[in-house]
């Protein structure tokens, strides 16, 4: 099957799909509403926080992804009810948990002090008793920034390998120590 | 003019199909190739192929929660569709809004549902193999249920005839439980999925791991494209390259110029002549005007899906039929089975650490009937089930937050390959027992006035016996190929979540303990048909949908010639 006509096929089908622009007019406006009700300070410090675990390497990282927003709307809209407010109680928690570390909040810490505060996070997630259920704040941080950035489009084709018409299957070839994973689509 | 007459004239058709989905699509092309004016009459609203798939090439950041489900979503407009696996942001529009689809649970029951044209042939999984010769005799063997009034030799040219136009991909396997049909090639294992079947065969005599089968194109046929390799099936395909309705059959019947297809048209009742002992149309009910109006023709095909056409069906009462249309022997409703998917098991595998693949598969492996067969011959249940699964390498950064870093170095990793991982999944045959059971609420009605679908169904002794043994053989083969951690679960789910609901109409030899005969007609009223689930006398543990496609194609093919003698 030649990939060339696929994407030709692409090209002509995103031509004719009528994308019902109400639906998604709607549903990203009910995104929009949902950061509108976030407040500006809280989006601020998880744009660093995320940036902090996946930060600019070869590839821009998190918050130039704004990851942040990610993390906001699916904590809002996404999550029960008590796990979003603990949530940002949690995120509360942390930046004054920052403070008694390092005397700044978390925002205005330089890469030694955040990575102190991490490590201190980091080691408490690890001393959780294992009889409690609900992830720690530090575990359900790290899961939304890797998986905000990972399907954000900075990550999804830059960070990954970005195949979205494979045109065909190859089951088995060799990789080394450098290959990328095949961004997931969904 | 008489007005009246042109009204009845243009409401008069040679064929009724209700139902545009997995059968109804075929009963439409069946009819219209053959010469008929066939009406075919979908409860939801209309979805043109390719044209209205809205999500079909989305990528996950371009939609508003990267294809989370919200909690409005599984708390409020689709409490029930969002335990279905294929349900995310992407594909949430082609499930059927739970708060406008109300039925009434007398035990947990979910009842996943698609309403638009092509119905759940968008969202199926696609999974396609042929029943056995015993799966056909199970009944008559074990006294469950009653006899099958047809056996394999009376289905195999038909599953030929759909796997030829469908387009099914497979490898003949030359095994008795899920017999060779007309393949296109298969889609070839990992390099994980070949040590898994070889440890099987190694250790496990009697049992196999084949290619999976499914309704991808692996090869263009009739000038449709084949798969892409994006796994995105469930949205719809942009390329046409599975098996829906609305890409293949419902195509073909409207070449003929013999089909109208009206949407958003819903099936209240049959309606039935006593003198002629015919039905001689169908009350259909506008789904946003609710005005009711009636269509004739000389022959019905019932193809809402299981448990719609049998809601039709109790809800078609006369004199003659005061318990349910063609219902003399009481079973209308009664033997309701499922697929249990209860048993999921997985584990990691450390060996093959260079080895990657390149393309997402819409299908992956197949372990076929093991139990019950052959030489094996189990003393807790009777008949048996299968395994589908697959290994393969996900992404570090899913659970990576469970693993200790952050900063550069940790970015680099959580970009890499994730480790092999194999999961299994059983699917398990249930017995049809009479104790599950659809009834019609006496007095809830839908916003449309149809009495709503009680459904009373519940696993039993046969079921739970099976999945002990499930968790068992699948640990096993897992263990014994070298897989770690390998953690068995039991989701306790109902039935409903497997997707596979069959029966409540079945087909039998004996018209006072069945409703259909071996052509898939009511054994009481001859010009009425049923070809989607609900004729189903036993349930193996086949995913159904490629038998449904056979028996349409067989029963359109016997209506036609039963017309042209005059016999119906």
């Amino acid at each position: 099957m030649d990939r060339r006509y696929a994407i030709k096929q692409v090209a002509l089908i995103l031509g004719g799909i009528s994308i019902a622009p109400e639906v998604m007019a709607k549903a990203l406006a009910n995104a929009t509403n949902t950061l509108a009700a976030v407040l500006a300070d809280n989006l601020i410090l998880l744009a660093e926080m995320a940036d902090t675990i996946l930060p600019d390497t070869d590839t821009p990282g998190a918050k130039a992804a704004k990851v942040e927003e990610y993390i906001a709307v699916i904590v809002q809209d996404c999550f029960p009810p008590d796990r979003r407010d603990a949530f940002w109680r949690d995120l509360a928690a942390a930046d004054n948990q920052c403070k008694a570390l390092n005397r700044k909040g978390f925002v205005d810490c330089d890469l030694v002090q955040r990575t102190a505060f991490f490590n201190q996070l980091q080691q408490e997630a690890k001393d959780q008793p294992a009889f409690q259920q609900a992830p720690s704040f530090w575990i359900t941080l790290k899961d939304l920034t890797l998986n905000g950035y990972f399907t954000s489009e900075i990550g999804a084709t830059q960070a990954l390998a970005y195949d979205p018409i494979p045109g065909g299957w190859i089951p088995d070839m060799k990789i080394d120590e450098n290959t990328k994973a095949w961004t997931p689509m969904f | 003019m008489n007005l009246n007459t042109e009204a009845a004239k243009k409401n008069k058709f040679d064929a009724i199909v209700v139902g545009s989905g997995m059968s109804g699509g075929w009963a439409a092309k069946e009819f219209c190739e053959k010469g008929l004016k066939t009406l075919v009459l979908e409860r939801g609203h209309k979805l043109d192929h390719v044209t209205d798939y809205q999500t079909a090439t989305k990528a996950p950041w371009e939609f508003p929660h990267h294809n989370r489900p919200t909690q409005e979503d599984t708390t409020k407009d689709y409490p029930i569709q969002s335990v279905c696996y294929a349900f995310n942001e992407g594909t949430k529009y082609l499930w059927a809004k739970d708060t406008d689809h109300p039925y009434v649970q007398t035990k947990p029951f979910e009842w996943i549902k698609g309403y638009h044209v092509g119905g759940k042939s968008i969202m199926w999984a696609r999974q396609t193999y042929r029943w056995a010769d015993f799966d056909f005799e199970s009944n008559l063997k074990d006294g469950h249920g009653c006899d099958w009034p047809i056996r394999y030799e009376d289905i195999a040219p038909w599953y030929s005839y759909v796997e030829k136009f469908a387009g099914i991909n497979g490898n003949k396997d030359g095994l008795r439980q899920i017999p060779d049909g007309e393949f296109l090639p298969p889609i070839e294992l990992t390099i994980v999925e070949r040590h898994l079947r070889d440890k099987i065969h190694e250790f496990f005599p009697g049992r196999t791991l084949v290619h999976g089968r499914s309704a991808n194109l692996t090869k263009s046929i009739n000038g449709r494209t084949p798969c892409q390799f994006r796994n995105l099936c469930h949205r719809g395909c942009p390329f046409g390259a599975y098996f829906s309705s609305n890409g293949v059959t419902l195509p073909a019947a409207a070449k003929t110029g013999k089909m109208t297809l009206k949407t958003d048209s819903i099936v209240h009742s049959v309606i039935y002549d006593e003198k002629k002992n015919r039905a001689t149309g169908v009350r259909v009910i506008d789904a946003h005007t609710n005005v009711m109006t009636e269509y004739y023709a000389k022959v019905i095909f019932l193809n809402a899906g299981t448990l719609p056409t049998t809601q039709i069906m109790l809800n078609s009462t006369s004199t003659r039929f005061p318990n349910g249309l063609g219902n003399d022997s009481g079973v209308l409703g009664h033997y309701l089975m499922d697929h249990n998917y209860r048993v999921r098991l997985g584990g990691q595998f450390d060996g093959f650490q260079d080895h990657y693949y390149k393309g997402r598969r819409p299908v992956t492996f197949y372990v076929p009937r093991f139990r019950n067969f052959a030489d094996d011959k189990q003393t807790n249940f009777v008949r048996g089930y299968s395994f589908g699964g697959g290994v393969e390498r996900g992404n570090m950064f899913n659970g990576g937050a469970w693993k200790d870093g952050f900063g550069a170095d940790f970015k680099k990793e959580m970009a890499k390959p994730g480790p092999w991982y194999g999961s299994l999944y059983g699917m398990g045959e249930c017995l049809p027992h009479f104790d599950n059971k659809v009834t019609l609420e006496p007095n809830k009605k839908d916003k449309w006035g149809i009495p709503l679908l009680n459904i009373d169904c519940q696993w039993r002794e046969n079921e739970e016996a099976m999945i002990k043994d499930i968790k068992e053989t699948g640990a096993e083969m897992l263990e014994k190929a070298g897989f770690k951690n390998v953690h068995v679960n039991d989701t306790h789910e109902p039935p409903g979540r497997g997707i596979h609901e069959m029966g409540t109409a079945r087909m039998g030899r004996d018209p006072k303990t069945s409703i259909l005969n071996g052509n898939n007609q009511l054994h009481a009223i001859p010009n009425v048909f049923a070809t989607d689930g609900v004729c189903m006398a036993s349930g193996a543990c086949q995913n159904p949908s490629i038998t449904y496609m056979a028996l349409s194609a067989r029963a359109v093919d016997f209506a036609v010639n039963a017309l042209k003698k005059r016999d119906i």
